[in-house]
């Protein structure tokens, strides 16, 4: 579904993707951990569509078709969501006006007939209450004042209400509470479905023991430097990065 | 004949048709107006207040007032300006008082000025004599005044629901020139709601003078809400001059989106201890329109507060200036003041200057200021568009929302809601303009 061949990505004449190859097909669900700095994040948002990033070499493909020339609204419209890492603060733009604003856009891009007031309101509610969340939020500006907390679980609200073909959570876990982590995964986890893929960015293998990857992936300097199954996770939960740092970042 | 020497002309053919004609005290006034007006002229970009807003367009217009019964709108035409509330309504069509579409509430105090001058001139010499004219676009409106809303709420009184205010322009006698002067006391402890609506038509030049006095006893509060929503060719020269007694409250908020060229003074005297004034406002420009905003705040007495926050928007070739002074007297401690003027310019050809001036004579107060200009957010507009959201949607939620998060907590939510609405009508075509491009 997502193929991503030999990436190289440089932020302001600074190269941050070094090569970075991943496949992750239909179905699947892979993690991506690494140290702060190592282009999480960036790999995240090159997918999304982020502007200001320059693509030196290397294609991203999905569904069999390039990504990487795309707006972000047509990558959305394609089915690809980010989940992420620091959600926006959008003073003046209620929450629910946005998520309805949103799920229309692609609804009418896919030819399906938008959601009125009270159609939506439904759905929202229904996804609200599955995430344990108040309902009173939606009224509220976009993000705005929103806690760690709440701000990550509007992601996943978002998630929720998309279903995207592929989603990439950027530490979506980070600044959640247990109870909080549990409600998430489990939403995250009802998702899981032959026909959607997911990429997991975390820093905690206490994630992975709630969704359960069914590959791990540690991206060191720009490039994955190894891939295997959860035991990855708990190696570096003992031992650290140094136990994969072929590559470190004072090396790029 | 000069500018100068027809604005004489044009004063000496209606002197006599004007309200009040008869009042000597008040055709004194006027000639002495009209003769400032002959003598100087407009002001000019000479003048350190009129810098950035070049007036001499304007001197080429008419001045002269209709007088004749103004034209009958079709009642249907207020439908949309109709505010969501039993308000009492004074509707002023061409700059005079239209009764027979006004619904005045049994015991709200508020009359025409024209009515006014008939009843009880001798309440009104002192508000329309009192004053050197502080320039001649001030007294450009004391010389030709037609009519206005004269409002004196009682001490303690409450007026609720608030009074709409509806200024109309209308196409049956284009280019004739409008003025209107407004005399608004809140006597002690006293509360009122205004709500003013400034709207025309058609795409004639014209001038549309409004000067609005504003004196408020100890204690009392003013909410004011304007909407000024002129035809694409007036020229709206707007002028507020609030005096405020001690503990009392002037809130004044406004959304201005129309008009070729837009000014929007406000002079506000803190006279009495821990006064208080929030001035607010949001003004839209494309195209080649000019919108100025000029305020001047005075800390005359110690422990006032005074707040300002304007927000513009600007697209097209559209200018706007902001002047904003704040000037604290000696003596006058523990003021606090606080200026923020915020721009989004949509276009490489839109222009803002802003100009905060802060001079501060005494010890022991809180003064800061702060002004930016600068395009919409790419990290917002970002995060809309990974959602599925189009570029010129997410642009629009944008601007919608920079304009909208000032107005939401405007301290009246039918008038906030009124004017959010206006707002946003007028964002629909910038948007289209953006996508043009
Ligand atoms: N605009 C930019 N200009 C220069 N460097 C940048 C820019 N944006 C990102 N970087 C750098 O790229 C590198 C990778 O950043 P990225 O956000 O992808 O890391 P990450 O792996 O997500 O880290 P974290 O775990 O802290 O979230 C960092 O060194 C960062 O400083
Ligand atoms: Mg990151």
């Amino acid at each position: 579904m997502l193929v991503i061949d030999n990436l190289h990505v440089s932020v302001g004449g600074k190269e941050i993707l070094r090569g970075l190859s991943l496949t992750l097909p239909a179905g699947a669900v892979h993690a991506v951990m690494g140290p702060n700095g190592s282009g999480k994040s960036t790999l995240a948002h090159v997918l999304a569509g982020r502007e200001g990033y320059t693509v030196t070499a290397g294609t991203a493909r999905f569904a069999g078709q390039d990504l990487l020339g795309l707006p972000a609204e047509e990558r959305a419209h394609l089915g690809i969501f980010l989940g992420f890492q620091y959600p926006v603060e959008i003073p003046g733009v209620s929450t629910m006006y946005f998520l309805k604003a949103a799920v229309n856009a692609q609804r009418k891009h896919r030819g399906e007939p938008e959601l009125d007031a009270m159609e939506f309101l439904k759905v929202l509610r229904r996804e609200i209450k599955g995430l344990g969340m108040d309902e009173a939020m939606a009224q509220r500006p976009l993000n705005v004042g929103f806690s760690g907390g709440e701000k990550k679980r509007n992601e996943v609200l978002q998630l929720a209400l998309l279903r995207p073909k592929l989603a990439v959570l950027d530490e979506t876990d980070s600044g959640l509470d247990i109870d909080a982590l549990k409600t998430v995964a489990a939403g995250v986890n009802a998702l899981r479905a032959p026909d959607r893929a997911m990429l997991i960015i975390t820093h905690y293998q206490r994630l992975l023991t709630y969704i359960v990857p069914d590959r791990v992936h540690v991206l060191s300097g720009g490039v994955i430097v190894a891939s295997g199954g959860e035991e990855i996770a708990e190696v570096l939960e003992r031992e650290g990065y140094a136990a994969f740092a072929t590559t470190t970042l004072s090396a790029a | 004949m000069t500018h100068n020497e027809r604005f004489l002309t044009d004063f000496a053919a209606v002197a006599a048709d004007l309200p009040g004609a008869s009042l000597d005290w008040l055709c004194r006034v006027r000639s002495e107006a009209a003769g400032l007006l002959g003598e100087r002229g407009l002001p000019t970009p000479k003048a350190e207040a009129w810098k950035y807003t070049n007036l001499q367009p304007v001197a080429r217009l008419s001045l002269r007032p209709a007088l004749t019964a103004p034209p009958r709108p079709d009642p249907a035409a207020l439908g949309d300006l109709r505010l969501p509330c039993a308000c009492s309504r004074m509707v002023f069509v061409n700059g005079r008082f239209a009764p027979e579409l006004s619904t005045i509430g049994a015991g709200v105090p508020a009359v025409s000025l024209a009515d006014a001058l008939v009843r009880e001139p001798g309440a009104l010499a002192p508000w329309l004599t009192q004053e050197r004219e502080a320039d001649t676009a001030r007294a450009l409106n004391t010389a030709f005044v037609t009519d206005g809303a004269v409002i004196r709420v009682p001490a303690g009184r409450q007026v609720e629901p608030p009074i709409h205010l509806i200024y109309l322009g209308t196409d049956g006698e284009t280019g004739a020139a409008r003025y209107v002067r407004n005399l608004i006391a809140v006597e002690a402890g006293a509360d009122a709601t205004i709500f003013e609506t400034h709207v025309s038509g058609g795409d004639t030049p014209a001038i549309s003078s409004v000067v609005t006095q504003i004196v408020l006893g100890a204690g009392a509060a003013l909410r004011r809400f304007t909407l000024q929503r002129e035809g694409a060719a007036l020229s709206h020269l707007a002028l507020t001059e609030a005096e405020l007694g001690a503990e009392s409250r002037f809130e004044n908020f406004v959304v201005s989106v129309g008009g070729r060229l837009a000014r929007d003074e406000i002079a506000v005297r803190l006279a009495g201890r821990g006064a208080a004034c929030v001035l607010e406002g949001v003004y839209l420009g494309r195209g080649r329109q000019h919108h100025d905003t000029t305020t001047r705040i005075l800390h005359a007495e110690p422990a006032g507060r005074s707040r300002e926050h304007y927000r513009g928007v600007l697209d097209g070739a559209a200018r706007a200036v902001f002047q904003g002074r704040v000037e604290v007297a000696p003596g006058a401690l523990k003021t606090d003041a606080y200026q923020l003027n915020e721009n989004l310019l949509l276009s490489d050809d839109a222009e803002i200057d802003t100009k905060p001036e802060l001079l501060i004579n005494a010890d022991d107060v809180k003064c800061s200021h702060g002004a930016t200009a600068g395009s919409v957010d790419e990290e917002a507009l970002y995060y809309l568009r990974s959602r599925g959201i189009g570029v010129r949607d997410a642009t629009a939620m944008l601007v919608g929302g920079f304009v909208g998060a000032l107005i939401d907590h405007w301290p009246h939510a039918g008038a906030a809601e009124t004017l959010r609405r206006a707002a946003a009508a007028w964002l629909e075509p910038v948007v289209a303009l953006q996508e043009a491009a």
